[in-house]
């Protein structure tokens, strides 16, 4: 580990420290529809969206209303991106003449992007076609996270509400989100990657005469808008099979760092935005407190897993180092990157529930392996993505009160609002479902023929791949584990059942919370409070998600990256 | 003929999560919400 190592991972926490704040009270602003900078230039633009769509903006929705308009939104989104995939061959802007997707290719894609997943079964490259990528991939990134935002929103409205019967539109909702919050930004993205050298043209792929005269084409396209998109929704579905340790997506250190500040920045600003919405930051405070001690203990864990040597290196000859200087694990990483910038990146990527990656995730050592399987199997709420993050962490939130209200006989409390049976098992099922997809669909590709035949590794690495690609999906993350060869339709169905249900199954039951809280008297605070924002409770919180994380995959854990971790430090891994 | 059946399943997915929010919006209107900790 190098002092420079140490270095990058500490400015970005310092850099989503210091954004948190004021983007924090932005989205709060936006979001209750005060007056923001940008509303006397995008204001004309979302009154007419309302009326183009005969929207009442003023007029709020139950939850019942808020998720039936969540699911019929998505149900179109996944029919309209289905069908731009199927019919891509027909399509203006295919310069590279490439054909549709498979039904169920298209599928699963459809269902990937919808979900904010963004797994991909797919070379983007070699598959889509700039219209694909333009008119089908890089709107649903920008709906998908605005649909996220919306959820976060309105549960945060359900804690700071007092009876009341609506926890907001979603119309208006998605709308502002969209508009005020993801397209400025992804300009301003998209023009500095631009500058920066990431291509942003229509021109078909280029090509080259090698210096042994062979023919090199030369992928390119409209990248930097779509990576913009790619890294603050949460999606990272890559506009190249590589994704970001392609140069094209991610030319240079600065480059980054930026899709690092990306990825982390909206999420970590919505636990501002909580706190600040439910009249106290405090609250905001601890939750990034709980999601940045996570964080630490992954990126330093995975950093001095990467730092330390491949055991399997002892016996090679060609060893040539001195035996007190660790060779580090740089199989499948981008040099440019190193150590410490694909650790973090790697770390940031799973926590977030974003799945970009500039190095290959197979190729980490396995307990590296562990932990990415961990930041996404706590639900991934170390930050998360734009608002799958939040609710995430407030449902734990919930988890912990309960808890803590068993332990000392007192009705549960938080923020005011009483947690009663009807919000812990909506809670409970809301948590369930995420493992329930992920250990069902796993123990089934295990044992059948179709599961089995995309495996590129046997033993417990296969394991691994499969327990990774389930993982990834349900919890609504979309990296790879690589190794497995995912484009069969038993996987896309499969995978596409994971995504389907990481998503809309943990939705439903959050906003059924959140209206049930809504329609609650606030409890003024006394004696006999829990107070949810000091230290104690950070700490009470921490335990809660690693004991129901641990409890809830430790055996799956074990069973591949915990089990190869042993038999690589015995020399048992054949 | 596989489009169809892929549509019919994105069909049949969201019906079911519909009908899954009508049932957690029955279990919170269910008279009976004890404290939890009783």
């Amino acid at each position: 580990m190098t002092a420079a190592g140490w270095i990058q991972i500490a400015l970005l926490a310092a850099i989503i420290g210091l954004l948190t704040r004021p983007l924090g009270g932005y989205l709060a602003r936006v979001y209750s529809g005060e007056r923001t900078l940008l509303r006397p230039l995008l204001g004309p633009a979302e009154a007419m969206l309302y009326r183009v769509a005969g929207i009442a903006p003023d007029t709020e929705q139950s939850w019942y209303r808020y998720a039936l308009s969540f699911l019929v939104f998505h149900a179109c989104g996944i029919i309209a991106l289905y069908a731009v995939l199927r019919l891509q061959s027909f399509l203006p802007l295919n310069p590279q003449m490439l054909a549709e997707s498979s039904p169920d290719l298209a599928l699963n894609t459809a269902v990937s992007f919808v979900t904010n997943t963004s797994w991909q079964s797919y070379g983007g490259e070699t598959t889509l076609s700039y219209a694909s990528q333009m008119v089908g991939i890089t709107v649903q990134s920008f709906l998908s996270a605005a649909s996220g935002m919306a959820v976060a929103i309105a549960f945060i409205r359900g804690f700071a509400r007092r009876r009341a019967a609506a926890i907001g539109n979603f119309w208006v909702d998605l709308t502002r989100g969209t508009l005020y919050v993801l397209l400025p930004i992804c300009v301003v993205a998209a023009l500095f990657l631009v500058a920066e050298g990431v291509p942003q043209t229509l021109a078909p792929s280029a090509e080259a005469t090698t210096l042994e005269g062979g023919l090199q084409i030369i992928a390119r396209g409209p990248v930097a808008t779509q990576e913009a998109i790619k890294l603050l929704s949460g999606d990272g579905g890559g506009f190249f099979n590589a994704n970001s340790a392609h140069p094209f997506e991610n030319p240079t250190p600065l480059t980054n760092l930026v899709e690092l500040v990306l990825i982390f920045g909206l999420g970590a600003a919505l636990t501002n935005c909580f706190g600040r919405m439910v009249g106290s930051e405090r609250q905001g405070w601890v939750l990034l407190c709980v999601m940045a001690i996570l964080f630490g203990l992954g990126v330093g864990g995975l950093y001095a897993s990467e730092t330390s040597s491949n055991p399997a290196f002892a016996t090679l000859s060609a060893q040539t180092t001195s035996p007190r200087q660790p060779v580090a694990n740089l199989e499948g990483k981008e040099v440019r990157f190193g150590i410490a910038g694909s650790a973090l990146f790697a770390n940031v990527s799973t926590a977030s529930s974003d799945g970009a990656v500039n190095a290959m995730h197979d190729s980490f050592l396995p307990l590296s392996g562990g932990i990415l399987l961990a930041n996404m199997m706590v639900d991934e709420v170390i930050v998360g993505a734009p608002g799958s993050g939040l609710f995430g962490m407030l449902l734990f939130c919930i988890v912990a009160v309960f808890l803590a209200g068993l332990m000392i006989g007192r009705t549960p409390e938080y923020v005011g609002k009483k947690i009663g049976s009807s919000q812990v098992k909506m809670t409970i099922l809301a948590l369930v479902a995420v493992p329930a997809a992920t250990l069902g669909l796993t123990a089934v590709a295990c044992v059948v023929e179709p599961g089995l035949a995309g495996l590129g590794n046997a033993g417990p690495h296969g394991y691994s791949e499969i327990l990774y690609a389930y993982t990834s999906a349900a919890a609504t993350n979309g990296s790879a584990f690589a190794g497995l060869n995912a484009n069969s339709p038993f996987y896309n169905l499969t995978l596409a059942c994971a995504m389907f249900v990481g998503r809309f199954l943990v939705i439903v039951p959050v906003l059924a919370v959140a209206g049930s809280l809504a329609a609650q008297p606030i409890i003024p605070r006394s004696n006999g409070t829990l107070p949810t924002d000091r230290t104690l409770f950070a700490f009470f919180l921490l335990g809660t998600i690693v004991i129901v994380g641990g409890l809830t995959y430790l055996p799956a854990l074990a069973l591949g990256p915990v089990v190869e971790a042993l038999q690589l430090a015995h020399g048992t891994l054949s | 003929m596989a489009d169809i059946i892929m549509l019919a399943l994105t069909f049949v997915s969201f019906a079911l999560a519909i009908a899954y929010a009508s049932l957690c919006d029955r279990l919170l209107a269910s008279p009976v919400d004890q404290d939890a900790t009783s």
